[in-house]
């Protein structure tokens, strides 16, 4: 197991499945005298042991067992035939364990990159850190988010402005972390990124935020307060508890107050990109806008 | 009629919020945006409560007539029960 430090939360880290991770995670990789505050374990096994704490919620497949200090969850496949994958947490996520049934096969990485991602957004909002669905670029020195449900086209409009602009680079293809560090929000990557996996460990001052749809033509749209809330609802990490929707309510809150938002109609084509460079960076009114 | 546990209401940039935890997330996958009556409404719904009841405080509290409180309470209740929100 060794330890890593994303968007400055130190976690030990244990995967059994090479393709997402290797050559991607190392770049957070830190000694391993850092003492890091959580721990997630992911292997492979078929032998699931039942939990003996109580059962509290049973939904399609999914099994939820808790007790004061553990949570588990075992998921079944769709005909109950057996245990997909179960996850014991300690109820203040120091410790993750989650174990994968290698009958996923051919999706048996696929499957742990998920579950050990979802693994760590807990974490990182336990950590202040709000993880956003969105593709975030790095331009001049500050980050740009395009968020919106998947299948909409974060990751292509995020590719019109690498291909424009030779100084722009991605820094999370689906999941960055929003946060506060020295006063000022900031957004980070982690090795967890989509299918494309690109990121960066860095951690870039946000610039604004474009809620993406699909459009014939390329339309801004502008957002009063609660539009931009609902937006940054609809495209965020579920919060587990009351300490997590506390959290939540205290990032948005500061977000909403400070960070340019603003719905984006796309064309899927380059021309979205000069629409939205020159509302940002042409526009003089852009800045009375915070 | 009493709102199901595992609702959380918070009010942020002005919004009131309300967001569903442990297992009601797996009940309602979304979140619900009150108005200051909605929020009131919310909040007499914590604890078991009549129509009866609640229409008696919304006259006093909004000073409306008692058909005005009835139709307002019985449509904010209606929505909740459509989401299973409500017990």
């Amino acid at each position: 197991m060794a330890n890593y430090e994303i968007a400055g939360i130190k976690i030990a880290f244990d995967y059994s499945q090479d393709e997402f991770f290797k050559g991607n995670i190392e770049k957070y990789q830190i000694s391993a005298d850092q003492i890091p505050m959580y721990h997630i374990n992911s292997f492979i096994s078929d032998q699931f042991d039942i939990p003996t704490i109580p059962l509290v919620l049973t939904y399609q497949t999914r099994y939820l067992y808790e007790s004061e200090s553990e949570s588990v969850l075992i998921v079944y496949d769709d005909t109950f035939q057996f245990i997909k994958q179960k996850q014991t947490k300690r109820k203040d996520l120091s410790k993750i364990i989650i174990q994968l049934n290698p009958s996923y096969l051919n999706r048996i990485a696929e499957m742990e990159y998920i579950a050990t991602g979802m693994a760590f957004f807990e974490i990182a909002l336990h950590e202040k850190r709000l993880p956003l669905h969105a593709s975030a670029i790095v331009y001049h020195h500050e980050a740009i988010l395009f968020s919106a449900p998947s299948k909409t086209g974060k990751s292509t409009q995020a590719n019109f402005w690498i291909n424009a602009l030779p100084e722009a680079y991605i820094l999370n293809d689906d999941k960055p972390l929003i946060w506060v560090k020295a006063e000022k929000l900031v957004v980070s990557g982690t090795p967890w990124a989509g299918k494309t996996i690109k990121n960066d460990n860095q951690d870039v001052s946000l610039k604004t935020i474009v809620f993406l749809s699909q459009g014939i033509d390329n339309k801004i749209n502008s957002f009063n307060k609660k539009e931009k809330l609902m937006k940054l609802l609809q495209n965020t990490y579920r919060p587990g508890n009351i300490e997590s929707v506390d959290i939540l309510m205290d990032l948005l809150q500061q977000i909403v107050n400070q960070v340019p938002m603003f719905g984006f109609e796309a064309k899927n084509d380059p021309s979205a990109f000069a629409t939205i460079y020159h509302k940002l960076y042409m526009e003089e009114s852009y800045e009375n806008q915070k | 009629m009493k709102i199901k546990n595992n609702y959380v209401l918070r009010t942020v940039a002005n919004e009131h919020i309300v967001v569903p935890i442990g297992t009601e997330a797996v009940n309602f996958n979304g979140v619900l945006s009150l108005n200051a009556t909605g929020k009131w409404l919310w909040e007499q719904l914590q604890v078991e409560t009549s129509l009866e009841t609640l229409t008696s405080k919304m006259m006093k509290v909004y000073k409306v007539d008692q058909k005005t409180a009835e139709n307002d309470i019985l449509a904010f209740v209606n929505k909740l029960k459509q989401k299973a929100i409500i017990e």
